[in-house]
């Protein structure tokens, strides 16, 4: 069975129902929307460019189980398997990458959410505080007597 | 392109995902960046607490309070101070625990840890300094009456005396426990036949036992016979034992058989003399697991005699085996007269799907001697004789792949042909003169339809993740 999806600039495409569901949001939809199909599933929150790549993931993944999503997961003892196919799709830019983890974000495709996140928390590997409010434009907004942070980041750091 | 106004990193839950793929010394300078991310980044810096890496002695109370509540596991607690750290972060929402305790620990507070935890808890795992410390069990399950239950769903608890019935009383509170683990526990037992009262609770649940041979089945003096703790757990899959002493077979053979209908999986730690006589008190096994060094032609003798159940043959291994980027050696006297005899498990067992031998080492022409009648083989994780290379695994591994697609290609219309590849099958797809040791093993390998994982040597290559 296959399913249309619009994008927010109004590119219509035409996937697998299994592809497609790959997006909690779009399988969600599917439940209630069963009876009314001959309209596409409007996408306001992103580009036919990201829904383009978003898809290709997708069709890549689509026999993948689901991951178990669970809030308090400590994912640093068990990374999520990345294969060769992965590493090849994140050689993007940043702007395009992050325009991903948005589009995932709102879609609900937790795979490739987690894809993304992975490669933003590449970028700032290693960096100082400094440097990441440079690289991002982000502004220090701590007042001076928040510096508890430091005290126990003193702690942390002795590893 | 869509609006590009918003970026990923001002939407919280978004950033909260990152802290995840973030190791524990970038959190913490990804939590100085500025308020909003200090909120993301704080629950995974202070999501494990590993006392072997921190101390957090000098932490001011009131730091400790305004973060405790993102704690969910603690690690290696020992000393007295570690508790109090815990204790004054006012942490309630624990899901592990380890407790490692010194000898002049005031047991109170390790309660009071526990007591405040008991509704998050799912796993503990507690030593005791010696066998004389006494455990108050009502730590353990929230207070009746307020309609909270245990969550335990794991624990183990080393060195400690308890009564049968605070024993008991653990099972019947831990209603979602499925794993157990005790070892050097001083438990009374129950004289034979009396295994119905309320100091034997039955747990239906828990499925997996850890604990040595003597632990189970302890044998106070010859003449008196005693109820195993097998009793307590009707449906057991799995006992993982470890232990010296020798219990007779026969009755373990009886009590398994009476009690434990449903256990056929054993991981077995015990010495090799003692693991082949222990395999014999078991019918029909479908998992076993023993020690690395110990298939010897008996060890391999015992296996067989399961060979019309077994699922699985394996070896305990470092878990961390499949990590290797480089060949490791195969130690010789590991492989020694083994070579050949391990070759009887896939040759006899025709239900195996899983054959993990990583310690083990194979070669060619024995493989190709006799059929292996293990048709629904999954897994295999062995050496073989000649393939040492990360090259030459890699070439053998892409050599099946892709005659695996070659044939898949063949047989589109005849998609449920499941009998074996012929000869002339396999020939079409790797020519009979290719008779590199890569070619020969990737034959073999296309033997298995169903075989989706292998290791060589390096590297797991998972066909899920391959293909």
């Amino acid at each position: 069975m296959k399913v249309t999806l619009e994008s927010s600039d109004g590119q219509v495409f035409t996937v697998d129902k299994e592809v497609a569901e790959l997006s909690v949001i779009i399988k969600e939809m599917l439940v209630i929307e069963q009876a009314n199909q001959d309209h596409p599933i409007p996408l306001l929150n992103v580009g036919a460019v990201e829904l383009a790549k978003v898809i290709e993931y997708c069709e890549h993944h689509r026999n993948d189980p689901t991951i178990d999503d669970d809030e308090d997961y400590d994912s640093r003892k068990k990374p999520i398997e990345m294969d060769d196919w992965d590493k090849q799709f994140t050689i993007v830019n940043k702007e395009m990458m992050f325009e991903l983890i948005l589009a995932a974000n709102s879609m609900q495709v937790k795979p490739l959410l987690h894809l993304g996140c992975r490669y933003a928390a590449d970028i700032v590997k290693r960096m100082s505080p400094t440097e990441i409010r440079d690289l991002f434009q982000i502004d220090d907004d701590f007042t001076p007597e928040e510096q508890d942070k430091i005290e126990w980041e003193k702690q942390w750091t002795k590893l | 392109m869509a609006s590009t106004s918003t970026s990923p990193l001002e939407v919280p839950e978004i950033l909260r995902m990152i802290s995840r793929f973030v190791s524990m010394k970038d959190a913490c300078v990804c939590a100085q960046v500025c308020k909003a991310w200090t909120n993301a980044f704080v629950s995974a810096i202070w999501h494990t607490i590993d006392f072997t890496d921190h101390t957090l002695y000098e932490l001011d109370a009131k730091i400790l309070a305004k973060y405790g509540g993102h704690i969910r596991v603690v690690r290696e607690m020992g000393e007295d101070t570690e508790v109090l750290v815990i204790l004054l972060s006012k942490a309630s929402k624990l899901r592990e625990l380890e407790i490692d305790m010194g000898r002049k620990q005031s047991l109170a507070h390790v309660y009071d840890v526990i007591r405040r935890n008991n509704t998050t808890l799912e796993n503990i795992d507690i030593t005791f300094a010696d066998k004389n410390s006494v455990f108050v069990v009502d730590a353990l399950f929230p207070v009746s009456g307020t309609g909270a239950t245990s969550r335990l769903t794991s624990f183990c608890f080393q060195r400690l005396t308890i009564t049968r019935e605070a024993f008991s009383s653990i099972l019947k509170h831990c209603p979602s426990l499925t794993k157990l683990h005790l070892d050097d526990v001083i438990l009374p037992s129950l004289p034979v036949g009396d295994d119905s009262g309320a100091d034997c609770y039955q747990h239906r649940g828990v499925t997996e036992l850890t604990a040595p041979v003597e632990q189970v089945f302890r044998v106070v003096s010859e003449s008196e016979k005693v109820t195993s703790l097998l009793v307590h757990f009707p449906n057991l899959i799995t006992w993982k034992f470890s232990g010296y002493s020798e219990v007779s077979i026969k009755e373990i053979r009886n009590e398994v058989t009476r009690c434990c209908p449903l256990l056929k999986s054993v991981w077995a730690t015990t010495p090799p003399p003692l693991t082949v006589k222990l395999l014999a008190a078991f019918k029909g096994l479908t998992t076993i697991v023993v020690l690395n060094e110990q298939l010897s032609a008996e060890m391999v003798k015992a296996i067989l005699n399961h060979q019309d159940t077994l699922l699985a043959a394996c070896t305990l291994t470092d878990p961390r085996f499949d990590d290797y980027d480089v060949v490791p050696e195969v130690e010789n006297d590991q492989v020694e007269a083994s070579e050949w005899i391990i070759q009887a498990i896939p040759r006899r067992c025709g239900q195996l799907e899983a054959l993990e031998l990583p310690y083990y080492e194979m070669d060619v022409d024995d493989i190709e001697g006799e059929e292996w009648i293990c048709h629904g083989l999954e897994v295999l994780y062995i050496r073989i004789h000649g393939l040492n290379t990360k090259e030459k695994i890699d070439r053998a591994i892409q050599l099946w792949i892709e005659g695996r697609i070659a044939i898949k290609k063949t047989q589109m219309d005849d998609k449920d042909d499941e009998s074996l590849l012929s000869d002339s099958q396999l020939y079409a797809v790797i020519p009979k003169c290719a008779n590199s040791i890569e070619a020969r093993v990737a034959r073999h390998l296309l033997k298995f339809r169903h075989l989706q994982r292998v290791w060589f040597g390096w590297r797991i290559r998972d066909l899920k993740y391959n293909d």
